[in-house]
């Protein structure tokens, strides 16, 4: 009976160490984008090869988004079964960092030799009381992307659309002489009415944190948005309700509509989605209301973080800076997802003009329209405590009577927000 | 110890009945208390929660989206009663009738719904109600020369959608309640009605109607709180954020508060507002209905 105890202590004992004297750490990582999973996975064999006795191991677990971030936000509150790394997107960073004292490992020390190359405006939105939380993927660049097959058969040059009143006046000649849609609205998700609005260099919410998205840049941009599918009759609201859906690839796939503005991401979509536009999509900075206005903004963003309950705390943060902030991982961004990187450096290296796949269904200009509009690049700012329900009100009040239906003009909407959301 | 008042016998019944106290205290009572009490909370963590008394209630009753899924739930209880009550008397008098062949056949035929998925059925509901002119209900209407309809996106239809779920699943529930209430009705009183003349309406709503008043009175109660407590429907067509609030009701805000925001504090409040109306209406009817007499 003794003898059995002590085997059975002996036996429990060796379950710490594997073959040979390394002990390969596992990270747990939990992500909503099958393609982020892959990322890690070539980065954690990336590290293990420039870091041999600092071995680890990722076990990634792709999830649905509404599913991800329900189990993290209870596992985190309870204080168990949180996965070591994890992936927020910036809409619900403020939920997940909720308190003084978000339930994630601050990354400063880390991010110190790397801060210089990194694009700020990023690392800001994952930021709270002076700490950073996580690192992007990408910095999220809204381009314009057009089918030239169509534009072709309409007798339309893309460069020659400047301002919104041009993309107005070619979308109703393509509407003509193709019948294809100049583009589709939105209906679940506002990037667009983000990104017109932030280009004139306006936000959603006020320096105090109150909503102030009855702005005239905010009405002029909702407003164009409206008036595309209503008064000019040159789109309508999306296929899907949304552009990243296989209901919506479809549509793009199809030749359905000749322009889509878009993040620098969605990039990685259609070479994943719709494989027979290769060749036929041209990427260019956004259309502008007047000269002043910026012709990129930036939206979306995921930054993977380091849950406060990891285990491996030291090798985890090390690891998340590095796996997004090193040199050849953030040209990797690149490489592998079609992701702007994040490291503002890499742009103009070489390789980044080198084929892959992106470069063969896009052409190899690519980044250099990116760079071309690498410092007017603005975002609504996210972390704002209002800016979940503020962003719930434009779901739920907002695009429905704006864009899927036309019950009230975008002044109406926007000033009707600002009250009940600054009650 | 005196060992004569303290025995094995004495003991068990206490033994006996243990397990379900504990259990019920843990998973009942404790966190009734606890909801009660994040209600005058604002809770970031566990190691941050704030005292806030009746704020969170403050801005519940300032809330618009509180309002419209009370609006909604209001609408979606009254639907339901109207048709999930009287429909399931008649198709159990019917059933039950000496003239209707094959009464186990059309019983299953009623039930099966009940053993569905309530969110696969959701689900393939939702695909059904699709506004595209390829979905299900708009190529039936189509055949009538009725356009494409938006269904989950205007309150009129968005409730349509969720009353046609609830009837399609819940009919066989109260067809079964009904013809069990049913048996319990002693024949000698519908041969003596037949003597006097009375014919089947009459025999329906003098004899059946009000020999099945307890199960009644049990029906429209679980009716009452199964439409409070709408959950499943409204959450597999629309999530937690639907087109003006169309597709909102109190536990989806609960859901959304909660898991969606984070705010426990106002999600509590949700919670302690939601079992005091249902706690209010349920007294009320009862009363009306006589519950609390001497039969």
């Amino acid at each position: 009976m003794f003898l059995l105890l002590i085997l059975i202590s002996l036996g429990a004992c060796q379950g710490q160490t594997l073959e040979g004297e390394q002990e390969v750490a596992t990270l747990t990582f939990w992500t909503f984008v099958a393609e982020h999973a892959d990322y890690y996975e070539d980065a954690a064999a990336s590290w293990n090869e420039q870091y041999p006795d600092q071995q680890l191991k990722i076990e990634a677990i792709v999830m649905p988004f509404d599913q991800l971030y329900q189990n993290l936000l209870i596992s985190l509150q309870s204080g168990v079964g949180a996965p070591d790394l994890v992936d927020v997107e910036l809409g619900q960073a403020a939920t997940q960092m909720r308190g003084s004292n978000p339930p994630f490992e601050p990354l400063n020390e880390e991010l110190e030799p790397y801060l210089d190359y990194l694009v700020q405006s990023r690392l800001d939105n994952f930021e709270k009381n002076g700490k950073y939380y996580g690192v992007d993927y990408h910095v999220g660049t809204m381009v314009m992307f057009y089918n030239t097959e169509i534009l072709e058969q309409a007798g339309i040059d893309y460069l020659d659309i400047v301002t919104w009143d041009d993309y107005i006046e070619a979308g109703k000649i393509i509407k003509e002489r193709t019948g294809a849609w100049m583009t589709q609205v939105e209906t679940t998700v506002g990037s667009a009415f983000e990104a017109m609005t932030t280009q004139q260099g306006v936000d959603f919410t006020d320096k105090e944190g109150r909503a102030n998205l009855a702005t005239d840049e905010g009405i002029q941009a909702l407003q164009l948005l409206q008036d595309l599918v209503y008064q000019h009759e040159i789109a309508r609201t999306a296929v899907g309700t949304n552009f990243d859906n296989e209901e919506f690839f479809a549509e793009i796939n199809q030749g359905n509509l000749a322009s889509v503005l878009g993040a620098a991401w969605y990039m990685n979509r259609m070479v994943s989605f719709m494989p027979d536009l290769s060749g036929k999509i041209v990427i260019t900075p956004m259309p502008v209301f007047n000269e002043d206005n910026n012709r990129s903004s930036a939206f979306g963003g995921t930054a993977t973080m380091v849950t406060n309950q990891a285990n491996h705390k030291v090798l985890a943060k090390r690891f998340a800076v590095w796996s997004k902030a090193d040199r050849d991982q953030a040209i990797k961004q690149w490489t592998l997802l079609g992701f702007d990187p994040i490291r503002w450096d890499v742009w103009d290296d070489e390789s980044l003009k080198s084929e892959n796949e992106y470069t063969h269904y896009f052409g190899s200009e690519i980044f250099e329209t990116l760079l071309e509009v690498k410092d007017e690049i603005q975002s609504v700012k996210k972390s704002v405590e209002l800016t979940p329900i503020l962003i719930d009100h434009l779901m739920i009040a907002v695009l429905p009577n704006v864009i899927s239906e036309a019950h009230l003009t975008a002044e109406e909407a926007l000033k009707e927000a600002d009250q009940i959301l600054n009650r | 110890m005196n060992k004569k008042s303290w025995n094995a016998q004495k003991l068990a019944p206490y033994l006996f009945v243990a397990p379900f106290i504990i259990s019920f205290c843990l998973f009942s009572i404790y966190p009734l208390v606890s909801t009660f009490l994040m209600s005058f909370q604002k809770i970031y963590s566990f190691d941050e929660v704030y005292w806030v008394s009746l704020d969170n209630f403050r801005r519940l009753f300032r809330d618009q989206e509180f309002y419209a899924a009370l609006w909604n739930v209001a609408r979606y209880v009254f639907w339901t009663l109207v048709i999930l009550i009287p429909v399931p008397m008649l198709l159990s008098y019917l059933i039950n009738s000496k003239l209707t062949p094959f009464k186990d056949f059309f019983k299953t035929l009623y039930f099966l719904p009940v053993l569905t998925s309530g969110v696969i059925a959701g689900l393939v509901f939702r695909f059904a109600f699709s506004s595209e002119a390829s979905g299900a209900f708009n190529r039936g209407l189509s055949h009538v020369g009725i356009g494409p309809i938006s269904w989950l996106e205007r309150p009129h239809t968005a409730m349509i959608a969720l009353v046609v779920i609830a009837v399609w699943r819940w009919l066989g529930v109260n067809i079964i309640y009904f013809l069990s209430g049913l048996q319990g009705i002693s024949k000698d009183l519908y041969e003596s009605a037949e003597v006097d003349g009375a014919n089947a309406w009459k025999k329906f709503v003098y004899i059946t109607v009000p020999m099945l008043k307890p199960i009644t009175i049990y029906v429209l109660t679980i009716s009452i709180m199964g439409g409070f407590s709408l959950f499943n429907e409204a959450f597999v067509y629309w999530g937690v954020t639907s087109p003006n609030n169309i597709g909102a009701t109190l536990v989806t805000l609960i859901y959304k508060a909660a898991f969606g925001l984070g705010d426990f504090g106002y999600a509590a409040a949700l919670g302690v507002t939601l079992f005091l109306m249902v706690v209010i209406v349920n007294t009320v009817q009862a009363k009306l209905m006589g519950l609390f007499k001497e039969d």
